[in-house]
């Protein structure tokens, strides 16, 4: 049987809120299937972004365990975590989060860079990366020439250039008004089906995670699966 | 930090300085006292006798006699002064007091080898009353007994005093007969009784000048060397000051992001410049008092260098008094305060007069600040022109000198950015060859140029301060090296040992200077006679010299046509450059000096490079020196060897003869008094070593928090990395990367301008202060050095951010705005 | 013969006082001469003591005697100008040995190297102008810059000097030269009386002690005449002058504070000194005496039961002390009963030793008739 490509086991992550812990991930259980989009719902604060993080072993939990296509992220060391998160992980952020003194090329470039792909790879595989984000002509561009929205094309680009297993997205749409954003988010399912990748996306817009596959809520540390209607 | 660290290099490099110029002063007073007038005889000294007439023939009262020299007991040079304990009126010390038990006092008078000496001295040679000390004196060993201990209202002026009775001091020094000076205190009436007098005795030697005059002949003696301790003190408040700006730049930098929140939420302009105005008073309080205190302990050590070089130089100082002088106190808060104010309000007007969102963006600010780096590169080209227009302005004082080097060193700063960005541009070029890491490297650079570029012209100041004195010490240690090879002409120096400011030494024993004229192997052997004479300059050394063998030993600068024959025939005299430059002396002038026969004139003949001393020194043919003055003595043989004659044979046979002489006597080889020489030019430059090495901790203080600066304006940057995958380590690399490749341009940039600061260093504080011209030579040793020490400052430097960056919790930082 | 052995040890007493005074009471002098240091520790060294009587020899006895610790030469006296105008004047020479016995002498050996000290004292009144001046000079014996001799006599202690004629007994007239920066005096001294030869027989013991004594004799009226300088002006001067000569090693006992010494000379031509030593408790020892001389130069001692000493009227100095300047004194032998006061109140000596000294009149108690001149010297005060 095919394992789950995300797998999340007893997961529990507690934050120091003023005097006492709360807990934003309550022994937690989640699965995953190659494929699959996930968007994860969930009131501002409540810990939609932390799970992204530990799911990136951006953060790690205080108990419990991640496995990703079966490896177990808890169980490396800080460097082959970084080294996993830059061969199989896409990271696309509320706030773009491009590198200011690179152009928008070479943002896209950047995973190829540090996963040690040959330069003429680089360059083939960002021109078409550019095409398909139809942004051909603003390549050489520095992000703070770009728009929000292509900004966080760009973003896009780069968070599935090197083709991760798993792309995980905060809030993509969150900086950006409705007709782009949904623009954006078009574009993000193409490219992730395009690229058989795995999205997890948080939002706290029903209406975006109604494209995704699966919807999830987080409330008081729990996930739970939810098909029913929400009154947001 | 950074405030503490510039204040306390004001501080210590200017306390260091005024406690020496101190030193000078208080030295002085103790000898001279509250006279008005002093009789000097030269360096023959005056005879006894004469004070007696003053005294009984004339009356004359407030008469002081004294005679002093320097002795050394236990490592310490000290000055033995002789004075009349007994006169009572004339011989008042102020607020003098006696702590010991007086019973021991009489011996004061009435036994030989006695003396008396302050608390403070009797502490620094850890002696008790009743002990004796081993005081040698021209290699004479004397027991002293120490009979009597005494404070004064002014400990500082009596430390470094051996007090002797004159009876004692006479025995000691050898000095029957003798007196050094005559101090007296003279009314008008007095004064003109005493005038007439003196045309009455034939005592062309003696000399009545006001103490005035004396002391500015000795001030002016060491002028040179404060003029070169207080460019050293004006270079510190230079770069404290960058580093002050450095510093404070940061700090509000910190609080850019609150600043900008403040203003969305409505604070007002003027109430948030306020606000940083002062944080920023506040923390330069914290920093100067801190940087007082450490400033404090740096310049005790200062002193002590100091001290070492102005005794190598002038072996006349016997205070060694730290003395905290609440001016340079002040001073040093002053600038700290200041610098910190007026570095704060740059950042704070920034912050205040850009849009409120704007504060927020970093990437605006950066925009305006491109926009105006051509118009800073043009102004600062400008600047340096100005500067070195200036420099080259004949007769530059040291003020205008460091003037034109401020007007230097601003310019540089204002061109180093574009420079900078320049120079990357060019790199970026390469981008296709380039990994997108590099790029992030050099890209890293050009996007913070208002920060690292502060930091590089920072860091290219320290480095181009250490480059500039380098060259200079280098320059002159190389033109004095080869000036002693070829001064040093002779084989062998045979020499009376001692050295003196007032006296002059004796000769060798005549039957020494025949036995080894007998010995085999010796080519020839050229004498000289050194001493002292009384000029219309003042007290100016004389060496009086035969030429059996071709004097090498004098390296001409210029000379009238015919020089050596003219010289030979005993036509005149040569000067050594310093005494020309000060005292502005051409070929042909006439200088007047005593001759036991009263005052001739003698002409120059010729100027000579000499760097033994900037008091200036003047040769003479033995023929006309003996014309003049009664005097057969040797001081020193130069002694060439046959070239079959092995030197170390040659030297061991001397030295053989020599022992046989109670008297103490020097043999050494030229190359062993080469050795020596700049074994003492080396510690000369110690204290400049020092202020180089602090040059480079400002250096150092400056790019680390350019860096935090940078880094924490970064965070985001580095958390995008890392979430895209950029390991610590690569983060690390990236960082130490940078910051050596901003050390590296800065030690680029940091040669030109070096280069231009020794040319004035050397133009104004050598050339003009000691008299002294230099082969300027670029030693590219001192280049690739300040390039390995800007680069390793630099990655030293960048260490802790990188380790702070790569060490970072990532998740908060992606989610800021 | 009354001992005045006291009065020979007026400075060097005094000295030790002011020494052993700062050396328990505070505050500490602020300016302290080392001279001082030096001359107040030679106290303990065995010089030669005055135990017998002999004939004093002259002129050689005008000369000094080293071999004892202490020396003086004192000339008080009051002169005139042609117009009436008076002063008064003191020149004092001190020998101070510093050691007993002669030190060893080393080879190459410093001519300042010495045994003996001197000090000089100069004092000027000008009673018209109400005005006291007086200098000081310390020197040590070298260089020829002090020192005494015989034949002629001469004390000189640099341009200070007493110098007498060649070939005489006793050398008159002797020229006294003295100048310093404010004023001078170059009189002619010359006796014409004997010398009187004070205590016993020159002998003068100071306490019953034995070896407690010194050698003591005086010149009670010497006819002066001369220049005197004060300020600007120039007189030409004639009086009496007053020469007490001294030496010894001894010192004040433990009991005695101080003395109160007069020397008189009347205008009929007879002459009176008296010393009276004061005990710590203010009263006359048995040890003050006197004499009395006559026209023709007769003698006859005074002890203190002869005499009475009555301070009538005090002045007070910048220090503090306080001197009485106006006394009684009463000789009822001698039917005498005179008012003696001092004709400037401010002649304190505030010298290395501070005394006072000074001009006075002596005036009959009843008839109020000027019967002389004389001096006063007040010490421990």
């Amino acid at each position: 049987m095919q394992h789950p490509l995300l797998q999340i086991h007893q997961l529990t992550r507690h934050f120091k809120m003023g005097d006492r812990f709360v807990a934003v991930l309550n022994n937690s259980h989640l699965h995953v299937q190659k494929g699959e989009t996930i968007a994860l719902l969930g009131r501002s604060g409540c810990g939609k972004s932390t799970l992204l993080n530990l799911l990136a072993g951006i953060d790690l939990p205080d108990s419990g365990h991640v496995f990703i296509n079966n490896e177990n992220l808890g169980q490396m060391n800080e460097k082959t975590r970084t080294q996993f998160r830059r061969r199989h992980i896409g990271f696309v952020h509320q706030f773009f989060n491009l590198i200011p003194t690179l152009t928008a090329a070479e943002n896209i470039a950047l995973p190829l860079e540090l996963n040690q792909q040959s330069n003429s790879e680089i360059k083939i595989r960002v021109k078409k990366m550019l095409k398909e984000i139809q942004l051909e002509e603003r390549a050489d561009d520095y992000p703070e020439q770009l728009s929000g929205g292509e900004q966080q094309r760009i973003a896009l680009a780069r968070a599935l250039i090197h083709q991760p297993m798993l792309v995980l997205a905060d809030e993509p749409t969150g900086n950006l008004d409705a007709q782009t954003g949904k623009q954006i988010l078009n574009l993000l399912h193409t490219l992730v089906k395009q690229m058989n990748c795995t999205l997890v996306m948080v939002t706290h817009s029903l209406a975006v995670a109604r494209n995704a596959n699966r919807i999830l809520t987080l409330d008081s540390g729990k996930i739970s699966e939810q098909p029913g209607d929400f009154a947001w | 930090m950074g405030i503490m660290l510039g204040v306390s290099i004001i501080v210590a490099v200017d306390l260091a300085n005024s406690s020496a110029q101190r030193a000078f002063t208080l030295s002085l007073n103790t000898l001279t006292g509250h006279a008005n007038h002093q009789l000097t005889a030269g360096p023959q000294g005056i005879n006894e006798s004469l004070y007696a007439q003053l005294r009984l023939e004339l009356g004359l009262q407030n008469t002081r006699a004294s005679v002093s020299d320097q002795v050394s007991v236990a490592g310490h040079t000290l000055t033995l002064l002789g004075i009349d304990a007994i006169t009572g009126n004339s011989q008042r010390l102020q607020g003098f007091q006696m702590t010991t038990d007086n019973s021991s006092l009489l011996d004061f008078i009435l036994s030989p080898n006695t003396a008396i000496l302050s608390e403070r001295t009797a502490r620094m040679l850890k002696v008790m009353p009743g002990q004796s000390l081993t005081l040698n004196h021209r290699s004479k060993l004397h027991q002293i007994k120490v009979v009597g201990i005494f404070t004064s209202d002014n400990p500082a002026a009596s430390v470094g005093l051996i007090f002797c009775d004159m009876a004692s001091a006479q025995e000691i020094l050898g000095r029957l007969g003798q007196l050094d000076h005559i101090n007296l205190t003279l009314t008008p009436g007095q004064l003109a009784v005493l005038k007439t007098w003196l045309t009455k005795q034939d005592h062309p030697q003696l000399k009545l000048i006001t103490s005035q005059q004396k002391n500015d002949a000795i001030k002016k003696m060491s002028k040179a060397f404060h003029t070169n301790l207080t460019a050293m003190s004006l270079l510190a408040v230079l770069v404290g000051a960058l580093l002050i700006y450095n510093c404070m730049t940061f700090s509000v930098l910190q609080r850019r992001r609150t600043l900008g929140i403040l203003r969305n939420l409505g604070v007002s302009k003027t109430e948030i410049f306020s606000l940083i105005l002062f944080e920023a008073l506040c923390l330069g309080v914290l920093g100067t008092l801190g940087g007082l205190l450490l400033g404090l302990l740096m310049g005790q050590g200062l002193l002590r260098l100091v001290l070492q070089t102005v005794n190598d130089l002038y072996f006349i100082l016997h205070v060694s008094e730290y003395f905290i002088s609440s001016w340079s106190l002040l001073k040093g808060a002053a600038v700290g305060l200041l610098v910190t104010v007026m570095a704060a309000s740059i950042p704070a007007w920034e912050a205040t007069h850009t849009q409120p969102i704007g504060v927020m963006q970093r990437a605006l600010l950066e925009k305006s600040i491109n926009s105006n780096l051509p118009k800073l590169f043009l102004m600062g080209l400008a600047l340096i022109g100005l500067g070195l227009l200036l420099a080259k302005y004949p007769d530059v004082t040291l003020w205008q000198g460091f003037f034109s080097l401020s007007l230097l060193v601003l310019g540089f700063t204002l061109c180093v950015p574009q420079t900078v960005l320049w120079i990357l541009s060019r790199l970026l070029l390469l981008t296709p060859y380039l990994t997108n890491m590099a790029r992030l490297i050099l890209r890293g650079i050009t996007a913070g140029i208002s920060r690292t570029g502060l930091a590089m012209a920072a860091l290219a100041l320290a480095i181009a301060v250490t480059i500039g004195v380098g060259i200079m010490v280098e320059s002159f240690r190389v033109t004095v090296a080869s000036w002693l090879d070829q001064t040093l002409s002779g084989d062998i120096y045979v020499s009376t040992a001692g050295r003196s400011s007032r006296r002059n030494n004796p000769g060798l024993p005549s039957s020494l200077v025949a036995d080894i004229q007998q010995l085999p192997g010796i080519a020839a052997i050229n004498t000289s006679r050194m001493l002292k004479v009384e000029t219309q300059f003042g007290l100016i050394r004389l060496m009086a010299i035969t030429s059996a063998h071709e004097p090498k030993g004098f390296n001409i600068k210029h000379s009238v046509t015919d020089f050596r024959r003219k010289f030979k025939q005993g036509k005149g005299i040569l000067i050594s450059e310093p005494m020309a430059y000060h005292q502005k002396i051409q070929l042909n002038d006439s200088i007047k000096i005593q001759t036991p026969s009263g005052e001739k004139p003698f002409i120059v003949l010729g100027i000579f490079y000499d760097y033994t001393s900037s008091q200036g020194l003047m040769a003479m043919h033995r023929n006309l020196y003996e014309q003049n003055w009664p005097d057969t003595q040797i001081s020193v043989l130069s002694i060439y060897r046959q070239h079959d004659t092995e030197q170390a044979t040659l030297l061991k046979a001397i030295r053989e003869l020599a022992s046989h002489h109670p008297m103490a006597i020097v043999v050494r080889s030229s190359k062993e008094i080469r050795q020596a020489s700049l074994i003492i030019f080396d510690r000369t430059f110690t204290i400049t070593q020092v202020l180089r090495l602090l040059a480079i901790a400002v250096a150092f203080m400056g790019i680390l928090s350019a860096l935090m600066a940078l880094q924490m304006e970064r965070k985001k940057e580095f958390a995008t990395l890392r979430a895209i995958g950029m390991t610590q380590g690569e983060l690390r690399f990236m960082i130490i990367a940078q910051s050596m490749l901003m050390g590296l341009l800065a030690g680029l940039m940091a040669i030109p301008l070096g280069m231009l600061m020794s040319n004035i260093l050397i133009e104004v504080i050598n050339v003009r202060s000691f008299g002294w011209s230099m082969q300027q030579i670029y030693p590219f040793s001192v280049m690739w050095q300040a390039l390995l020490i800007s680069t390793s400052a630099a990655g030293l430097a960048g260490i802790y951010p990188a380790i702070k960056s790569a060490n970072a919790v990532i998740a908060p930082a992606l989610r800021e705005e | 013969m009354i001992d005045k052995f006291k009065h020979c040890q007026r400075p060097i007493v005094t000295l030790l006082l002011i020494l052993a005074s700062t050396a328990c009471s505070p505050p500490p002098p602020v300016s302290h001469l080392l001279v001082s240091d030096i001359l107040g520790n030679n106290a303990n060294q065995e010089f030669r003591q005055v135990l017998e009587k002999r004939a004093l020899v002259f002129p050689k006895d005008h000369g000094p005697h080293p071999e004892y610790k202490n020396e003086w030469w004192y000339l008080t006296g009051n002169v005139h100008d042609e117009n009436g105008r008076q002063f008064g004047y003191q020149v004092t020479f001190f020998r101070i040995a510093l050691t007993a016995g002669t030190a060893n002498p080393i080879a190459h050996q410093s001519a300042w190297r010495t045994q003996q000290v001197w000090m000089a004292h100069f004092a000027i009144t000008d009673i018209k102008k109400q005005h006291h001046v007086h200098g000081q000079r310390i020197v040590r014996q070298a260089l020829n810059l002090a020192g005494a001799s015989t034949e002629p006599v001469k004390i000189w202690l640099e341009n200070w000097q007493l110098i007498g004629q060649k070939d005489s007994q006793h050398g008159f007239p002797w020229q006294l030269s003295v100048q310093d920066e404010q004023m001078s005096v170059n009189f002619s001294l010359a006796s014409h009386k004997p010398v009187v030869l004070q205590g016993d027989e020159g002998l003068s013991q100071k306490s019953p002690a034995f070896g407690n004594a010194s050698y003591y004799y005086s010149l009670s009226r010497l006819q002066t005449q001369g220049r005197l300088n004060i300020g600007e002006h120039s007189y030409q001067v004639t009086g009496t002058s007053w020469l007490d000569r001294e030496w010894g090693s001894s010192q004040l006992s433990d009991n005695q504070v101080g003395w109160d010494w007069f020397s008189i000379q009347l205008h009929d031509h007879q002459e009176l000194m008296y010393y009276q030593l004061r005990t710590k408790d203010g009263q006359a020892h048995p040890s003050s005496q006197g004499k009395w001389i006559n026209q023709t130069g007769m003698t006859q001692s005074i002890r203190p039961s002869d005499i009475q000493l009555t301070p009538l009227a005090w002045w007070t100095a910048e220090d503090g002390k306080k001197f009485p300047i106006k006394w009684r004194l009463k000789y009822p032998s001698n039917n005498s009963d005179w008012v003696i006061e001092a004709q400037v109140a401010d002649q304190y000596m505030t010298t290395l030793v501070r005394y006072w000294e000074g001009t006075v009149t002596i005036v009959d108690a009843h008839t109020g008739q000027t019967l002389g001149v004389g001096y006063l010297e007040m010490t421990g005060y």
